[in-house]
């Protein structure tokens, strides 16, 4: 049984929730990875006990005292929600996000909060007030991000499931670069009340974890309309076929250009498994998808500039001193937002601005809906694309960070799902020669999350990761 | 307005819609409640709240599109409008602009000299309003109050087809009532629940391109958006004929109401950029033709079609009608009481007279300022002659406290009329004969003089004979 449902089933039988989360309060509290910025002890402890009462009362709960660390943009009543910035310093969120409650409700107790790059700004977790996020698998190298925080707490056994969110990548790629699932939902299938937002149209809560049965369970009890997400939509999520045998697989004979020998090699290794399981490997086309990248950073900084313009230092976070309203503003953001923040926020502002609207965001808009279009006649010949998450493995501190566009191009394979609001994953599938893990992606039609995970479970097993055949995990 | 120069003005109209909860989310919307209560992590702007459209919100707006007469679109878009400012806490307005949810629409005035014509409108569009600042006198502070900060508004923009100030304030007089009826809103200009900019300018007669305008703000009644406009048009053609027009610059100015002039506002207008785009956390506003047919159908009639109707059906003097159309409450309520057998013309009287008045005092909506069965009988009362008009009214408010039947209260305080003839004739024979001076003057045909004869004969009887019939019956027995 999985890590997180085995906790579950011994709370639902009696054991004390208590046990688990202490050792997840302890285990956090002494990692190395600086993965965690934050534990929240008293609310943890409060929280294992009142599982404890509704099981006593008779309630079975599907994640009954599983601990879960919660990346630092999602917001939890009474406490920080930073986002990993000093904008945010000081910030104390007076409402739980929907996702979050949900989870909680499920019987889920939040024991720490992640690190991440600053407002999610970032693929290798560099960008944080708090300093960067060490790899588990290398300390030299970084975790991947934006949710590095979250990865490598999974990826070190702190938690069994880590919440993250993904705007262009930020969940699937830290977790391929940590070696764990990570699964990025259809767009609209969990609540993003009490996200702090990116990039609205694009961002999505998923969860992170060592097995997909729990990334499963923590995708079932976030997801479902929500009345406070005009963006919710109501997914049909029906139990998976769990066999590889008939699978329509496509790939996308550009995926494999410009990646890491090992990368390719373990693509290549994987299709040849999937096909021996029993797959149809079938050649799909993405002739819109080598715009991604340049969509991407037009929509995505374009609604960031936007949705950070409530960050002005009138009613919360970091404050400048300052002598009229101008300065007010400029001197609290200017102090308050990274480097890479006020690069996107600028870049977000040129784009909307009148006589470039048109030429950039417009134009962004419209070569969107072509990438979304590619991906619906590409599912009209497989059930899911099979491709690399990053052209490398988790790189060094400091290599590509001189280098915004070098950076920007490491998310050039996750960042078409967010454009077409499709759901994708990243499941582990080998190691390269340094040990490093080697990420998958796996990515399907709207609502077929469910069923990307059951895929994605018999592909890891078949590259070797340890985890119990699908029908024994259900 | 002289002869050579002709004003044209366009007003743009902000409408706080009388919603319970506000435009994004569920926080209470009102007017007066102590600052920062009626707010939510969405009002706040906090980080991670999310706007959802409240439904209530659009069906007003929609009610308002088809009482105007607007095409009412199928698919609209919000879109964020952005600018820094303490009273607009996420950094940008949610608002309308390149496809409003109401295109075209015209709003019927009834002109000074006479006769009507309709105003066009360009559009009607939806959006938030911001929070207000107040400038703290005491130090170098200003201070935020947010309960007004996401309040929904309508946005509606006439086309620059006014020509006269008396025709904007027809044009706003003509629109709040219409807003009022169908209830989308109170409009209170003092509350800010309607609020007007004006955009004048002006040109030779005759010629067909505008000159350049210049926008009133700052306009918080009627009657300062008449002055306003009266003095901005008189400011411009003075310019015009002294041939310095290239003097009139594009720009914003304030009414001063004390002193009665515009200023222009502080600082040049920058060219400020909105930054407009479709806002990624609200689906566009769809509205099937099936929606509008069912907003259309729990609409009221409209209270031009009300005015006539009361002019044309009970004869009603057309500026009674009018007064008594302003609000849907006081129409209906002559109506009732003419069902309740009130003749037309005296239930518009003492609606008017009466009932409105009491209104004004108490605030209170009319039917409880004034029980509509109550008037009615009291109405009749006058009407059969039992009860005098001038006690009726004194006593009016009396009644009311006393809670009395109308009939019981009159005849328990003995002001019932005396309707016995041979009683009457006998007060007028006394009086005849007491003053036999004033009943030569009537007899040889000075009327007035009958004045003198009713009035001792009003004495005689305590107050208790009816003045029609106390002149009848000296007429009578003069032999008139």
């Amino acid at each position: 049984m999985s890590p997180a449902l085995a906790i579950a089933e011994a709370v639902n039988r009696g054991t004390s929730a208590r046990a688990a989360v202490e050792r997840a309060l302890a285990a956090c509290r002494a990692e190395r990875w600086n993965c965690i910025v934050r534990t929240c002890e008293a609310e943890a402890l409060a929280a294992a006990e009142a599982v404890d009462r509704r099981v006593r009362a008779g309630e079975r709960l599907p994640l009954a005292g599983v601990p879960i660390a919660v990346k630092d943009n999602l917001c939890i009543t009474g406490l920080p929600a930073t986002c990993c910035s000093r904008m945010l310093a000081g910030y104390i969120a007076p409402y739980t996000a929907t996702a979050i409650a949900r989870l909680q409700d499920a019987g889920a107790v939040v024991v720490a909060q992640t690190n991440m790059d600053e407002f999610a700004f970032g693929s290798s977790n560099e960008t944080s007030c708090y300093g960067p996020v060490r790899n588990p698998h290398d300390p030299t190298r970084i975790p991947g991000g934006s949710s590095g925080g979250s990865a490598a707490a999974v990826a070190a056994g702190l938690v069994p499931i880590a919440i993250g969110s993904d705007t262009g990548g930020s969940i699937r790629q830290p977790a391929g670069l940590c070696g764990c699932f990570g699964l990025k939902p259809t767009y609209g299938l969990v609540s993003r009340y009490g996200l702090i937002a990116f990039g609205s149209s694009l961002d999505q809560v998923g969860p992170l974890a060592a097995d997909p049965a729990d990334a499963e369970a923590a995708l079932l009890a976030m997801a479902g309309p929500d009345p406070l997400d005009a963006t919710s939509v109501a997914w049909e999520l029906s139990a998976p076929a769990a066999s590889l045998a008939g699978l329509r697989l496509g790939v996308v004979p550009a995926h494999r250009e410009g990646l890491q020998p090992a990368v390719r090699a373990a693509l290549e290794a994987c299709c040849e498994r999937a096909r021996a399981a029993g797959a149809e490997l079938v050649e799909v086309e993405l002739p819109h998808e080598r715009y991604a990248v340049a969509v991407y950073y037009i929509i995505g900084t374009g609604e960031a500039a936007s949705n950070l313009a409530r960050m002005d230092g009138v009613r919360f976070g970091h404050r400048a001193e300052a002598d009229d309203l101008a300065a007010l503003y400029a001197e609290s953001r200017g102090q308050g937002f990274g480097a890479e923040a006020k690069r996107r926020i600028m870049l977000g502002t040129f784009v909307l601005s009148t006589g470039y609207y048109e030429a950039y965001y417009r134009k962004a808009m419209q070569v969107r809906r072509l990438i979304r279009d590619d991906f619906r006649a590409a599912f009209a010949r497989c059930a899911a694309i099979l491709g690399p998450v990053s052209p490398t493995t988790a790189f060094r501190f400091g290599e590509k960070l001189a280098d915004p566009l070098q950076m920007y191009l490491s998310d050039i394979f996750t960042i078409a799902a967010n454009l077409a609001g499709i759901p994708a994953l990243s499941f582990p599938c080998g190691r390269d020669p340094d040990g490093l893990p080697i990420g998958l992606q796996l990515s399907g039609p709207p609502g077929s999350d469910r069923q990307l995970l059951a895929w994605s479970r018999a592909l890891a097993i078949s590259a070797g990761v340890p985890l119990a055949p699908c029908d024994a995990a259900a | 307005m002289d002869a050579d120069y002709e004003a044209v003005i366009g007003l743009e109209v902000h409408c706080q819609l009388q919603t319970e909860s506000k435009l994004f989310s569920g926080a209470r919307a009102a007017f007066g409640a102590p600052p920062n209560t009626l707010i939510d992590p969405t009002v706040l702007g906090l980080p991670g709240a999310l706007p959802v459209v409240n439904a209530r919100a659009v069906e007003l707006a929609v009610r308002a599109a088809l009482a105007f007469g607007g095409q009412v679109q199928e698919r609209s878009l919000f879109e964020r409008k952005h600018y820094f400012y303490p009273d607009l806490p996420k950094g940008y307005q949610i608002s309308q602009y390149e496809r409003p949810y109401c295109l075209g629409g015209a709003v019927t005035i009834d002109l000074p000299e006479g006769g009507t014509r309709d105003i066009g409108l360009v559009r009607i569009h939806l959006e938030e309003d911001a929070g207000k600042l107040m400038h703290d006198e005491r130090g170098p502070w200003s201070r935020v109050d947010l309960n007004r900060a996401g309040v929904p508004l309508i946005e509606i923009v006439s086309q620059p087809d006014l020509r006269s100030p008396a025709e904007a304030y027809a044009y706003l007089w003509e629109l709040r009532r219409v807003l009022r009826w169908v209830g989308v809103s109170d409009c209170e200009m003092q509350e800010g629940s309607l609020r007007c900019d004006a955009n004048v300018s002006v040109r030779r007669r005759g010629e067909q391109r505008l000159g350049t305008r210049v926008e009133i703000k700052n306009l918080n009644s009627l009657r300062h958006v008449e002055a306003a406009i009266a003095y901005e048009i008189a400011r411009q053609s003075a310019l015009c004929r002294a041939g310095r027009a290239h003097e009139i610059e594009r720009c914003t100015v304030l009414w001063d109401p004390d002193a009665k002039v515009t200023r222009p506002m502080r600082g040049k207008e920058d060219a400020a950029d909105y930054r407009y785009f479709p806002d990624p956390d609200l689906p566009p506003l769809r509205l099937s033709a099936e929606r509008i047919a069912a907003i259309r159908a729990a609409m009221p009639d409209l209270p031009r079609q009300r005015e006539r109707w009361l002019c044309e059906r009970y004869g009603i003097e057309p500026a009674a009608a009018r007064e008594l159309t302003q609000e849907r409450a006081v129409a209906d309520f002559v109506e009732d009481l003419i069902r309740r057998g009130a003749p037309p013309r005296l239930a518009a009287n003492w609606t008017r007279e009466e009932a409105l008045r009491r209104v004004a005092e108490t605030g209170k909506p009319i039917a409880e300022a004034l029980p509509p069965a109550l008037l009615a009988a009291v109405i009749a009362l006058v009407e059969s002659g039992q009860v005098a008009r001038v006690v009726a009214k004194a006593e009016l408010d009396a009644l009311l406290t006393s809670g009395e039947p109308p009939a019981q209260y009159f005849a328990s305080r003995g002001m019932i009329q005396v309707q016995d003839s041979a009683q009457l004739a006998a007060w007028v024979a006394q009086a005849i004969a007491a003053e036999p001076k004033a009943a030569a003057e009537l007899r040889a045909g000075n009327d007035k003089a009958i004045g003198r004869l009713v009035g001792v004969t009003m004495k005689l009887s305590g107050g208790k004979a009816q003045p029609q019939a106390v002149q009848a019956e000296i007429r009578r027995q003069l032999g008139l």
